[in-house]
């Protein structure tokens, strides 16, 4: 394989990455606090990318005030459910909360089949720059996914590191008596990850939105290789989530490349399944 | 000997839960095993019954190699257990409880539910002759119907040590089995300890009341730092300078 | 467990038995009897995801997968290979029972969130297998042409399975007999067991009992009976797509237990049939059966977590009526 063609396939990887490490990201960070795996979470991925498909080219606002809007309608929407939906099933068994998710992943599907229907969605490009790179095109709406990521998992790893706030979040994730005893407040805390978590998956819509098909199942497969990510790299553990996504990502391009989609969804399914059954609690952790 | 252990060791990543820990239980005798908080006894009870993997060491039970088997066959081969916190079944009645732990010398799979083996007149009548007699042995006859959930906390107590001997054990481990109750109550439970020893059943005493330790165990061994620090007669273990200091700051009157 | 003794409860079955058996006799015309089919059909995929769920405590999502394998070995043993329906029947029941344990298996192994999603993942791959046989399957085409049940000349009632009325009667047939597996599993030591195991698995290891083998057991009947459901389907509707092995048909499996009450034998059938007469009914309006399905599951795990059956339940037990429930 060429130069051209490796350096064409990690920037697929990359691309593919960031998109599974916002939504594992959210996913992660949900699981750490909630216990709950949130099902949903692909499913708003897809929503933002609607959002943004309603509002750029049905109303065609800018793209970048489009983007704005999508992470914050995200992050109310993302209140909504936590208030509405998971909060009353706080203190039932867990399973419940794991049925509470499916029913919000088939309804948030189902509104948006109501609005939109089911066909292909398209958003044209905003970022029309196109640059080459020893012999790679790529455009610069793709870049952006990218450099996009990486901007706001700055954000978040300076939210998480450096503030109170932040701190908080970490450390209930981390050892959950602990942070009780000393006082930080559940409610708030699962709110606060849950709108982190859609907020991400704003993001993840908004970037994707013009640079791949908007469509009402376009998030299901994405979600389970974030989940793959996700248990790869421990469920609560943000770097696991990030280095697994873009360790989901290569393995996902390089089985499609050599061998097929087919094969790529179990070898990525299988991976999975491997570390759940050899190392429960991730692949970063000690013994499992 | 009933029991052997040798060397064992327990590590949860840096920490020696269990250091090096070599002992042994003869048939028939009451085993008493004390030591400060976080000596590693509940960790060691753990260990025997299968819940938790060993790092390193041999365990032996009735002379067979018993370590790394998986919990229910360790219960099979006869040892039973109660835990810390009281584990019963609250929402289901004593004698179904009781039902439960029977379940698995009975003809229980898929298949014999599809045959409608396993509930017949007969088994049922064969169980139930067992639980009754279960019953009484805990003295919890007025209350075989209720929900185990109303029972009050003694009366929880000795419903979990009638779930441990349904599957008729050979070593009975107890952790802590008088744990928040009060004189009148300890009494009462150790009586039914007693009644248990005098069936010839083995029994490992988990405890942190010194007297009662002290007049129910014919000997006894003191833990520290998942060590064995002491070992022999409550008289011997009483005079103990090493068992003392442990315990300096950390005595219970019973 | 033990046996609740309500000596009422005979004769609302019987009764309920029989209207099931009269149905296609008030209603002979095509298009009530094939939703009473689908119903029943649905009833039957509830079931056996009862078996593993409401039972045994264990959500799983691979259930679409089950029945969809059940249906496309069914298809592909009668169109391709030339075997009748009561050949294959018990063949396609064995491949899903083969399938249901390598995926139980490895994965009862695994706590709480991490079975469901796993068993997710299995789906995927599933579906994925479906797709990419399509030798034998017909891929994302889809199989058409699969015939129906051929008829047995030398039993009475059995002739002939060409009539919708005779399909209809086979499958309730079968429904019949899977409830009562259910029953049986329900009255016996392993069901006594799994109740047991849902509330502390680790008690009942420490009374000896196999915890890991009651589990696989109880995947493994839900997955025959997930597999045989298939075969029913696709030897009624005659046509498959990959489609019918989705996750998708294991989600409204899940709404549709919900709905009737998980754990229950009776919900297995109020839930499919009140979801799919509404859906029904809405159809002329748009396709808002999908957020129907959501929202009904939001609403009753919050409201109404024990489904129909247990509401009613409920209002049963408040009902000043003397009639003493005990457990034996």
């Amino acid at each position: 394989m060429g130069l051209t063609e490796l350096l064409q396939q990690i920037l697929n990887i990359l691309i593919l990455g960031s998109i599974y490490c916002l939504v594992a990201s959210g996913l992660t960070l949900v699981y750490g606090i909630m216990h709950v795996p949130n099902f949903a979470q692909g499913n708003l991925y897809m929503a933002a990318a609607y959002v943004v498909f309603f509002l750029g080219s049905a109303l065609r606002i800018n793209y970048w005030f489009v983007f704005l809007a999508t992470i914050i309608i995200m992050g109310s929407v993302g209140l909504a459910i936590e208030r509405l939906c998971f909060r009353p099933v706080r203190d039932a068994p867990h399973v419940n909360s794991f049925v509470i998710a499916l029913g919000v992943l088939m309804a948030i599907e189902g509104l948006i089949v109501i609005f939109f229907g089911a066909d292909y969605k398209e958003v044209r490009p905003s970022v029309k720059k196109i640059i080459d790179f020893y012999g790679v095109t790529i455009s610069g709406q793709r870049l952006l996914v990218i450099l996009g990521t990486f901007l706001v998992m700055v954000i978040l790893q300076f939210f998480i590191k450096r503030t109170k706030t932040g701190m908080s979040l970490d450390a209930m994730s981390q050892n959950r008596e602990l942070a009780l005893m000393v006082g930080i407040n559940v409610n708030r805390m699962s709110l606060l990850a849950f709108v982190i978590s859609t907020g991400l998956a704003g993001v993840a819509g908004a970037l994707m939105a013009p640079v791949c098909y908007v469509y009402p199942a376009m998030a299901m497969t994405p979600l389970l290789i974030a989940f793959a990510a996700v248990i790869f790299g421990g469920m609560g553990n943000l770097t696991g989530a990030v280095l697994g996504s873009f360790i989901m990502a290569g393995a996902q391009v390089f089985s499609t490349q050599y061998f097929s989609a087919v094969i790529s969804d179990i070898a990525i399914f299988g991976i999975m399944i491997a570390v759940l059954l050899f190392r429960p609690k991730g692949i970063l952790s000690g013994r499992g | 000997m009933l029991l052997e252990v040798r060397n064992l060791v327990k590590e949860f990543g840096g920490l020696r839960a269990i250091d090096n820990l070599s002992f042994d239980v003869k048939e028939g005798e009451i085993l008493g095993i004390i030591g400060p908080n976080g000596s590693g006894k509940t960790t060691l009870f753990n260990l025997l019954t299968g819940f938790l993997p060993t790092t390193s060491g041999k365990i032996f039970f009735k002379e067979n190699l018993i370590t790394g088997l998986p919990t229910h066959v360790i219960a099979q081969q006869g040892i039973g257990r109660t835990f810390q916190t009281t584990r019963i079944f609250v929402d289901q009645t004593v004698l179904n409880n009781l039902m439960i732990g029977l379940v698995s010398k009975t003809k229980h799979s898929i298949w014999d539910a599809l045959m409608r083996r396993g509930m017949t007149k007969r088994e049922e009548q064969r169980l139930l002759k067992r639980c009754e007699e279960i019953i009484k042995f805990v003295e919890l006859e007025e209350k075989a119907y209720h929900f185990a959930g109303e029972l009050g906390q003694e009366e929880q107590k000795r419903l979990a040590i009638g779930i441990a001997i349904t599957t008729e054990p050979k070593l009975l481990l107890l952790d802590e089995p008088t744990g928040g109750i009060n004189i009148e109550e300890i009494n009462r439970l150790t009586d039914i300890i007693r009644k248990i020893y005098n069936k010839g059943i083995t029994i490992c005493l988990i405890e942190h009341k010194m007297k009662l330790v002290m007049e129910l165990c014919e000997r006894i061994m003191v833990l520290n730092f998942g060590t064995k620090i002491a070992e022999g007669t409550p008289q011997e273990v009483k005079n103990n300078e090493a068992a003392i200091k442990a315990y300096l700051g950390e005595e219970y009157a019973a | 467990m033990g046996r609740t003794y309500l000596p009422s409860k005979i004769l609302p079955i019987m009764i309920g038995v029989f209207f099931l058996i009269i149905i296609p006799i008030i209603f002979p015309k095509g298009f009530f009897l094939h939703l009473a089919i689908l119903i029943l059909l649905w009833t039957m995929l509830c079931l056996s995801l009862n078996i593993i769920f409401g039972y045994g405590g264990q959500l799983s999502l691979a259930h679409g997968g089950l029945f969809g394998i059940g249906a496309y070995t069914y298809a592909v043993l009668a169109t391709k290979m030339g075997l009748d329906f009561w050949a294959a029947f018990p063949i396609a029941g064995v491949i899903s029972g083969i399938v249901g344990l390598l995926i139980g298996i490895p994965s009862l192994r695994l706590r709480g969130p991490y079975f469901v999603i796993v068993t997710l993942g299995f789906n995927i791959i599933l579906v994925a297998i479906i797709e990419n046989l399509s030798s034998l399957t017909e891929g994302v085409n889809g199989l058409a042409g699969i015939p129906g049940p051929r008829g047995i000349p030398w039993l009475p009632f059995a002739r002939d399975f060409s009539s919708k009325i005779s399909q209809y009667y086979l499958i309730l047939f079968f429904l019949l007999g899977f409830w009562l597996i259910m029953h049986f599993l329900k009255n016996s030591q392993i069901g006594r067991c799994l109740v047991a195991i849902k509330k502390d698995e680790e008690l009942c290891q420490s009374v000896g009992i196999n915890t890991m083998w009651v589990k696989v057991q109880t995947f493994l009947l839900s997955s025959i009976l997930a597999g045989l459901s298939g075969v029913l389907y696709a030897s009624y509707i005659g046509i498959l797509t990959p489609h019918d092995a989705s996750f998708h048909m294991g989600f409204d499996a899940l709404v549709y237990l919900c709905v009737g009450g998980i754990g229950t034998i009776i919900g297995t059938l109020i839930g499919p049939a009140i979801m799919i007469l509404i859906s029904e009914f809405l159809r002329p309006v748009v396709e808002i059966r999908l957020f129907i399905n959501g929202l009904a599951l939001i609403i009753l795990i919050i409201f109404m977590p024990q489904g129909i059956t247990g509401g009613i339940t409920n209002l049963w037990k408040k009902l000043p009526k003397g009639r003493k429930i005990y457990a034996a």
